[in-house]
């Protein structure tokens, strides 16, 4: 079966004026159907350039970027259009990219709808289930500026799940908000990734919100470079415990990151000492020269 | 709180267009007024047109307008005695009657009945007492003659019943004009010897209605012609009515006579619209001689072609003018058009960007954008159409509505065409490629290309005063606005330069305002180019205004001068030297100086002998109240300084001179029409040498009077015509003219074009003013955001009050410190380009084309309020944007 999300190679170059930043070098990322990822990396990492090309209105200099069955690289405009329609959803980090101020709750999910020419008849009942699977029923006829920041966003969850998207993308959407709202929020995507089978894409630095994520992608200088796998394992005493595995992700011509932490804690650079062993490479750092 | 929510896209669109009405609301009454501008104008053009031709043609005598047209009466021969009226000119009549229905429309709409009189050709007339004159009497027959006249003494005479050559005649009984009777006193009952038998008064006559055009065309049936020659009696022609049906007896006469007949014209009704067409048809009518039964013909003459002609040239300078002066300001009104409507599309970004994020299709966002533009454009537009048609009434043609409706059309096709979902795609601040450039380039190029190209057309065409048919000469109306633009364009280039000096300048400085407001200024500067060209054109429109307003003021001045030669010119057949110089000493004046002019004075340039005339005046007098024409009173070498007049100066070379014998140099030219009356070639020599060339300097027939700064004209006037008419023998008095320069002027100034004129430029300035100051707040405002985070950030910072005024006051600062002394140079550059491409003559009047004039103080008291304009404009906008940013503004860590 293939990643519902498969990026390979995805190279993405900014040039300005005799300046060239490449935000993406060569990112290899696949997220299966279903899964609940977050996507973590220092400022400037390169997560907000892969997320805008994940949803389509960034295009990448090179590489291949698969969503669910699209071929980000080769659709038309109009498939394009479709694709943000039907296929994705979006959440950003601030509200006013996600709400209409002169727009209620109810109406801002109605744009949506409208703006994908759903029927006008079903669209009530559509909207009620939103607002209702997100707990925020009573802020149907609200204006964003009268909720508050958790509220806000639980509606633009709302709003990016109108049409009944695969897939939804979140770009740091618990980044203005405090710890109680930002595990509300959290807890609703988590929700929609359950109940609705959604598969959800999130880009933060909250240790907070990764801690909780079974997968942590962690991206270095344009590229993934570590992987955390969380599974929470019972002991013969019935007794859970939580378990986090670190991965590395090797590139096809097997370059490998290795997390800063490692590096500084054994004064690795410029060179290392590799040993193979029968089931695994082992890295020394180099004597210091006599 | 309740409140509805709207789930249908009807519903929800129309949230979407009622967010930000204020703002929308703003925009629309811009685009209102823009539409409405742009639909008066050509009306207003064509309404000037038409109270022109109305007005010009009004101050035209009846002689020169009318249909006048001159031939012969086809009368029937051979009739017995006893024919009636009908018989004999009956065929004619009826032919003549239907002229003016045989006339093409327009023409036909705007004359009279045709109004005829025969008359029999002119025979010397014997008094039965003598008289110093000699006299001449016509015979005149009118079908209508006696609902013209009412006697004054006698009765109408019956018609003669006598027969040309016979040996016995009964006198033709007559009637003549109160006017003849009195300057050859006669009396009913008197006979008059005459050619084809005695003449019988029987009646004396006066116009029942004197100003009636009847009595202009038929002037001797009115008063005697009176035709004075020196050295001898006057010749007196007089002609008399006869009743009509004497034309039996008499039809050999009256048929080899003259028959005149007009329409009369009423200019009251002429359009503009129709002005060529008119002038085609009146040089059609003169040119095919009419037909008229029993051998009879007529052909038309009428000055109305030549009149009309001469409107559209004034009317076509003037529209020009207008054209020009409004072209300055419709670059403001772009201007601050394009800054509303990029307000619209800025305020829409967000929701159309998202909009667009969720999968709206580009038509999705056009379509909604479009909408917009049509609510907001339309119904405004409509009314201002409707609006203009209501202040300036008059049929609405096609061709004047459409640039109006181009104009309201333009925000729903721009909003539309500006809308795309990959312009809306998120720009990293950081990292925007500035791809934009290339295309900047290319336009700014093709900008400063086509205002080299229109101004090398306007040069290459030069001085005209452009086609004949009204409207506004695409050329010449966009130079001013092509050339503004490109300079605005090479400020903006520019602009850093020395911004950049200052910068570095004010690094070595304390102090941080002034230097975080250069760096701003060059880096993100707070008025864009919308903006910046605003403020040139507007201060440009507005010192244009001021210098053109003072170049037609002094050329109107200067025209007048020209016609009468000085600020007083007299006429009179006697003015002799000791009237002239006790004028001189009149209070008021400055100096007179009479001429004379001698005809026959032989001039011999390389051996050729010809024959000129001689003006001869006082030159160093007129010198001092003509400074154009030197004095020429010292001798050059023995020979006698002469000048000669322009049409006669180039058969003239620089040989050797001879006036009537004597050596003479040749000083120069003088303009063919520099002094009054006089002929196309003559020479002008001081009075000192008249004696010697064998002029009679005695005899002058002109003065000209020179007037002391802020003497009242009308007066001195008065005095001069008083003392000149009580100096003239008795005979002589009634020939006294005098013309005031202020009398032509004032007729000019009563001109409406010349009113509209005047108007326009100041109009233009003011509507400028307001524009600038619209697009001085509209830009400001725009900025408060930015602005206000930088506040709140530099507050924090620690800066006072005053420095944060200082940045403030950077913001607006060099623009529009750039924008006066540009703008000015613009303003002060387009009149000198406008009058050497348009011959403003046929407006002001005058012999030269006139040159911008430029008044220091008007000049600076329209930067004066341009200047103050702006920084009124700044500060309302610096607060209303205070008041529009709540503390708020500066979260942490946005941004």
């Amino acid at each position: 079966m293939t990643a519902h999300i498969a990026c390979a190679d995805l190279v993405r170059i900014f040039s300005a004026e005799g300046v060239e930043v490449q935000a993406l070098q060569g990112l290899t990322l696949a997220v299966e159907r279903g899964e609940l990822t977050a996507i973590v990396g220092a400022s400037g990492s390169g997560k907000s350039t892969l997320l805008a090309i994940l949803s389509g209105l960034d295009v990448p200099t090179a590489g291949s970027a698969r969503v669910a069955g699209h071929d980000l690289l080769a659709m038309s405009t109009r498939e394009r259009t479709m694709y943000r329609r039907r296929t994705v959803g979006f959440v950003w980090q601030q509200t006013a990219r996600n709400l209409l101020p002169y727009l209620t709750a109810a109406e801002n999910i109605a744009m949506s709808l409208s703006v994908a020419r759903s029927p006008r008849r079903g669209r009530a009942a559509r909207v009620a289930g939103l607002l209702e699977l997100l707990g925020i029923g009573a802020m149907r006829d609200r204006l964003p500026a009268e909720m508050s920041g958790g509220q806000q966003q639980r509606v633009a969850i709302a709003v990016a799940l109108a049409n009944e998207p695969e897939v939804m993308f979140a770009d740091e959407p618990t980044g203005e908000l405090d710890e109680g709202n930002s595990q509300l929020v959290f807890d609703a995507m988590r929700q929609v990734n359950e109940q609705l089978g959604v598969t959800v894409l999130i880009v933060t630095h909250d240790q907070e919100v990764s801690s909780q994520v079974r997968r942590t992608v962690q991206i270095r200088d344009g590229r993934t470079s570590t992987e955390v796998l969380r599974s929470t394992r019972t002991d013969e005493f019935g007794v859970e415990s939580l378990h986090a595995q670190e991965f590395a992700v090797l590139d096809r011509v097997g370059r490998l990151q290795l997390p800063q932490e490692y590096l500084t804690r054994l004064s690795m650079k410029d060179r290392v000492r590799l040993e193979l062993e029968t089931d695994h490479v082992q890295v020394h750092p180099t004597e210091p020269e006599q | 709180m309740t409140r509805s929510s709207r789930l249908g896209t009807p519903g929800l669109l129309l949230r979407h267009l009622r967010s930000g009405a204020l703002g929308s609301l703003l925009v629309a009454v811009l685009i209102a007024a823009a539409v409405l501008a742009v639909a008066l104008a050509p009306r207003a053009i064509g309404q000037l047109g038409t109270r022109e031709l109305r007005h010009g043609l009004a101050q035209e005598s009846p002689a020169l307008l009318d249909l006048t047209g001159a031939g012969q009466l086809g009368i029937v021969t051979g009739l017995p005695a006893s024919a009636s009226l009908d018989e004999l000119v009956g065929a004619g009549e009826e032919r003549l009657q239907r002229i003016p229905e045989d006339l093409p429309a327009p023409l036909s709409e705007h004359v009279g009945p045709t109004q005829w009189v025969v008359s029999t050709t002119r025979h010397e007339g014997f008094l039965p007492h003598p008289l110093p004159l000699t006299f001449a009497l016509t015979l005149s027959a009118d079908l209508r003659w006696l609902d013209r006249i009412r006697f004054v003494s006698g009765s109408a005479p019956v018609s003669w019943d006598g027969t040309l050559g016979a040996e016995q005649q009964p006198p033709i009984p007559v009637a003549i004009s109160s006017a003849a009777a009195d300057k050859v006193q006669l009396v009913v009952g008197d006979v008059v010897g005459y050619g084809l038998a005695p003449v019988l008064i029987t009646g004396i006559y006066e116009p029942t209605d004197p100003d009636d055009a009847y009595w202009v065309h038929e002037s001797e049936l009115a008063r005697p012609m009176i035709v004075r020659e020196q050295g001898k009696p006057d010749d007196v022609r007089v002609a008399a009515y006869v009743d009509p049906l004497t034309i039996a007896a008499l039809s050999d006469e009256f048929a080899a006579g003259e028959l005149s007949a007009f329409l009369e014209v009423d200019p009251s009704g002429l359009d503009y619209a129709d002005a060529d067409e008119l002038q085609t048809q009146v040089r059609q009518l003169a040119a095919t001689q009419l037909s008229l039964p029993s051998f009879g013909s007529l052909l038309f003459r009428s000055g109305l072609g030549d009149a009309v002609e001469r409107v559209v040239q004034r009317v076509t300078a003037a529209s020009a003018l207008l054209a020009l002066s409004v072209s300055g300001l419709l670059g403001v009104l772009l201007a601050v058009f394009a800054l509303g409507v990029q307000s619209v599309i800025a305020r829409r970004r967000p929701a159309l960007a998202l909009a667009a994020a969720r999968g709206a299709g580009a038509l999705q966002l056009r379509s909604s954008m479009v909408l917009e533009g049509v609510l907001l454009s339309i119904p405004g537009a409509v009314v201002a159409i409707a609006l203009a048609t209501v202040l300036i009434p008059g049929p609405v043609a096609l061709l004047d509505v459409l640039p109006a409706v181009v104009v309201a059309a333009a925000p729903p096709v721009l909003f539309g065409a500006m809308t795309s979902p990959r312009r809306l795609r998120e720009l990293r601040g950081d990292l925007q490629v500035r791809s934009r450039h290339r295309m900047r380039w290319v336009a700014e190029v093709a900008i400063l290309a086509l205002a080299a190209l229109s101004l090398f057309l306007l040069a290459r065409r030069g001085l005209v005063a452009s086609s004949a048919a009204v409207g506004i000469d695409p050329l010449l109306s966009t130079t001013p606005l092509l050339l503004a633009t490109a300079v605005c364009i090479g400020v903006l280039r520019l602009y850093p330069v020395p911004l950049l000096a200052v910068q570095r300048l004010l690094r070595t400085r304390r102090g941080a305002a002034g230097l975080l407001g250069a760096a701003r200024a060059i880096r993100d500067p707070a008025l864009g180019f919308a903006a910046a060209l605003s403020l040139v054109v507007g201060i440009s429109v507005v010192v244009f205004s001021t210098v053109m307003a003072t170049t037609i003021r002094t050329g109107l001045v200067q025209g007048a001068q020209d016609v009468v030669g000085s600020d007083i010119q007299v006429s009179a057949a006697h003015l002799p030297a000791e009237l002239v110089d006790r004028i001189a000493a009149t209070d008021g004046v400055r100096g007179a100086v009479a001429i004379a002019q001698e005809a026959g004075v032989a001039l011999t340039a390389d051996g050729k002998e010809t024959e000129v005339f001689v003006v001869v005046a006082d030159t160093a007098a007129l010198h001092d109240i003509r400074p154009d024409i030197p004095a020429l009173t010292d001798r050059v070498e023995g020979a006698i300084p002469l000048l000669v007049s322009s049409d006669w100066s180039t058969r003239i070379t620089d040989a050797a001179l001879e006036l009537a014998g004597r050596d003479a140099d040749n000083a120069g030219e003088i303009a063919t029409d520099a002094i009054p009356g006089a002929t196309r070639h003559y020479v002008l020599i001081d009075r000192a040498f008249a004696a010697d060339v064998g002029v009679n300097a005695a005899a002058p027939d002109r003065m000209l009077i020179g007037l002391e700064p802020g003497a009242a004209a009308h007066d001195v006037a008065a005095a001069v015509e008083s003392a000149v008419t009580a100096a003239q023998p008795a005979q002589l008095r009634g020939l006294v003219v005098v013309t005031t320069a202020q009398q032509i002027l004032d007729e000019v100034r009563a001109s409406p074009t010349v009113a509209a004129m005047e108007g326009a430029l100041l109009l233009a300035a003011g509507v400028s003013l307001l524009l600038t100051m619209l697009t001085v707040a509209l830009a400001s405002i725009a900025a408060a955001t930015a602005r206000n985070r930088l506040v709140g950030v530099l507050r924090i910072l620690g800066m006072s009050p005053r420095q944060l005024r200082a940045i403030q006051a950077w913001e607006l600062g060099p623009v529009a410190i750039t924008a006066v002394l540009v703008g000015t140079g613009l303003g002060l550059l387009l009149p000198l380009i406008v009058t050497s491409v348009l011959d403003l003559r046929p407006f002001v009047g005058g012999r030269y084309p006139p040159g911008p004039s430029i008044d220091p103080l008007w000049v600076g008291g329209a930067i004066g309020a341009f200047v103050l304009v702006v920084v009124l404009a700044g500060v309302i906008a610096a607060a209303f944007g205070r008041r529009f940013a709540p503390a708020g503004t500066l979260k942490m860590g946005e941004g």
